[in-house]
């Protein structure tokens, strides 16, 4: 017992780190799933999009706060990409999803020209900024929840405004939205992409913090993300504008501190996917099982 | 204010399944006329109303608004002159929102959405006033989910958000028709009124023979894409469900039972 609290409380700061930086991938999935209703994937391939595009860049000694800059941007284009397949082609929103992911494989190896780029003795933004940044998990964990307070309150008084209001409107009823002048195909580029944008951030910023970038860093994001999400909602619920922004954050460090404490307990590193599908497939299963299980006596009846 | 000329549109053209919705429909609607068109399934009703909403583009022919071509519109953009209740009682408001939200979303039609509060300068005291005729008391109530409003009061809501910025042209498609005798007559006799008191040009779609011949100044029959009747003035009022049913020999049970 003494050897699991150990092990737990050795894995708690990296695990506060990493929820917290993951946030933002959830973040990027909430927006375009709940508040757009455009069940959306490119985070999967838009997260180590940004990774690897801000390691060629800074690899290449572009700026590092630059690289970041034109990480977000391909993060936003890719989302956009997903967007317009779905608004031009009318090809399934998840179908357009895994193309993106797909092409981006291959677009990230071109990008990098390798499946890995150390940045290990290069700068980055995150110590330039703050020295010794990557070294201090306690600096870590104070910038992202300063960075994720500020984003929740920003996206809170937004989601109010009358811009908002529309971006609101055109996940609840788009026939709504359209009939009272909302663009619709606009406002779904737009969101898309910006979600994406915050999935390419958190790829970039994880890569420059544990000092690679790797084709392969994407690999299950798109689950985790969700996972986090879901467990958020559970905690948050999603009944003011609020508590809808704040589930993406509560959500992933929750995640990843059961993550630790499995960990902890001895579960195996390379289990973790199947545990956290399993555990998504239950969450989303959960209902139809308890339709089943009231309706059971009512036919005995 | 309502100009339609020579619209024609036909469904899958060349197809086996060819259907000729529109054939050819002349339509003139003056400032401030109220008209409601009538018809079987499938006479065109609905096809007419998207046309002119911009849903549906016409094969041939022109929508003028106010003088203006708006033939090449899209709907979005239209919206900035038309108003629309739909039938279904889910569709013309955003359920997870609020009553005060959603006439805002409505009250912003036509303009560019800003990043600022859409409840600035009293806008819910105009909200409230434009609930407050409608005698439902959701003007007590702007803060209410949407979702949990009866169809009734969701179509009263549609409505109120239809007429906010004083659209050139309201269009009716069957809104009362999902809901019970007696809330569609509630809701229906909050539309006259709001029709008589703003003066809005209306174009009013139904099934029901009854509604027609009650409302509006003018009735438009439509019958396999054609106007097959149309009555004004005296003409109009002196209208007889019997009358009409003996003239045109009408089978439809739908139009007479609805």
């Amino acid at each position: 017992m003494a050897e699991f609290f150990a092990a737990f409380w050795n894995l708690l700061p990296v695990s506060l780190g990493h929820g917290l930086l993951h946030a933002f991938v959830a973040l990027g999935i909430m927006i375009p799933f709940r508040l757009l209703n455009f069940p959306d994937l490119t985070s999967e391939g838009a997260f180590p999009l940004g990774g690897c595009v801000c390691a060629a860049l800074i690899a290449a000694a572009v700026h590092p706060l630059a690289a970041m800059l034109v990480a977000l941007v391909a993060g936003f284009g890719a989302g956009c990409v997903t967007a317009g397949i779905h608004l031009r082609l009318r090809i399934n929103t998840l179908l357009a999803g895994i193309l993106v992911v797909t092409m981006l494989w291959s677009v990230n190896l071109r990008v990098m020209g390798k499946s890995n780029i150390p940045l290990f003795s290069l700068p980055n933004a995150f110590d330039q900024a703050w020295s010794g940044f990557t070294a201090s998990h306690g600096a870590q964990i104070t910038f992202w929840v300063a960075l994720s307070a500020a984003l929740v309150l920003a996206a809170r008084w937004f989601l109010r405004t009358e811009a908002g209001l529309v971006v609101r409107a055109v996940g609840a009823n788009d026939t709504m939205a359209r009939a009272n002048g909302v663009n619709v195909a606009r406002v779904t580029l737009l969101g898309v992409g910006t979600a994406n944008a915050f999935s390419a951030f958190a790829g970039a910023s994880l890569a420059q913090i544990q000092g690679y970038a790797d084709v392969a860093m994407g690999f299950g994001m798109l689950i985790n993300g969700l996972a986090a999400l879901i467990i958020g909602e559970a905690i948050t619920g999603r009944d003011s504008v609020l508590r809808q922004i704040l589930a993406p954050f509560v959500g992933a460090l929750v995640y990843y501190l059961v993550v630790a404490l499995g960990l902890a307990a001895g579960v195996h590193p390379s289990d973790l996917k199947l545990v956290t599908g399993l555990f998504v497939l239950g969450t989303l299963g959960l209902p139809a099982f308890r339709r089943a299980m009231v309706r059971e006596p009512r036919l005995r009846a | 204010m309502l100009l339609l000329e020579a619209i024609r549109k036909t469904f899958n053209p060349g197809q086996p399944n060819e259907k000729v919705a529109l054939a050819r429909i002349d339509l003139a609607l003056d400032k401030g006329e109220f008209a409601v068109v009538i018809g079987s399934n499938g006479a065109g009703k609905s096809t007419l109303l998207n046309v002119v909403a911009g849903d549906l583009a016409p094969d041939a022919g022109r929508v003028l608004i106010g003088g203006a071509d708006v033939t090449a519109v899209p709907a979005h953009e239209r919206s900035r002159f038309i108003g629309r209740v739909f039938q279904d009682t889910s569709a013309c408001t955003a359920p997870g929102l609020s009553i005060e939200e959603n006439l805002a979303i409505a009250a912003g039609r036509g303009r560019s959405r800003r990043l600022a509060s859409p409840m600035r300068g009293g806008a819910r005291e105009r909200f409230r006033n434009a609930l407050a005729p409608l005698g439902l008391g959701l003007e007590e109530r702007l803060a209410t989910r949407v979702e949990l409003l009866s169809g009734g009061q969701r179509q009263a809501v549609s409505l109120v958000m239809a007429l906010l910025g004083e659209p050139k042209l309201l269009v009716l498609d069957e809104h009362t028709a999902a809901l019970d005798p007696r809330t569609a007559e509630t809701v229906m006799r909050a539309t006259v009124e709001a029709i008589e008191r703003t003066h809005t040009t209306t174009l009013m779609v139904t099934h029901n023979m009854h509604q027609a011949i009650a409302c509006g100044e003018r009735l438009v029959m439509l019958h396999e894409g054609r106007v097959l009747f149309e009555a004004t003035g005296a003409e109009k009022r002196g209208l007889t469900v019997e009358a009409l049913v003996k003239r045109f020999g009408i089978v439809d049970d739908e139009l007479l039972l609805a």
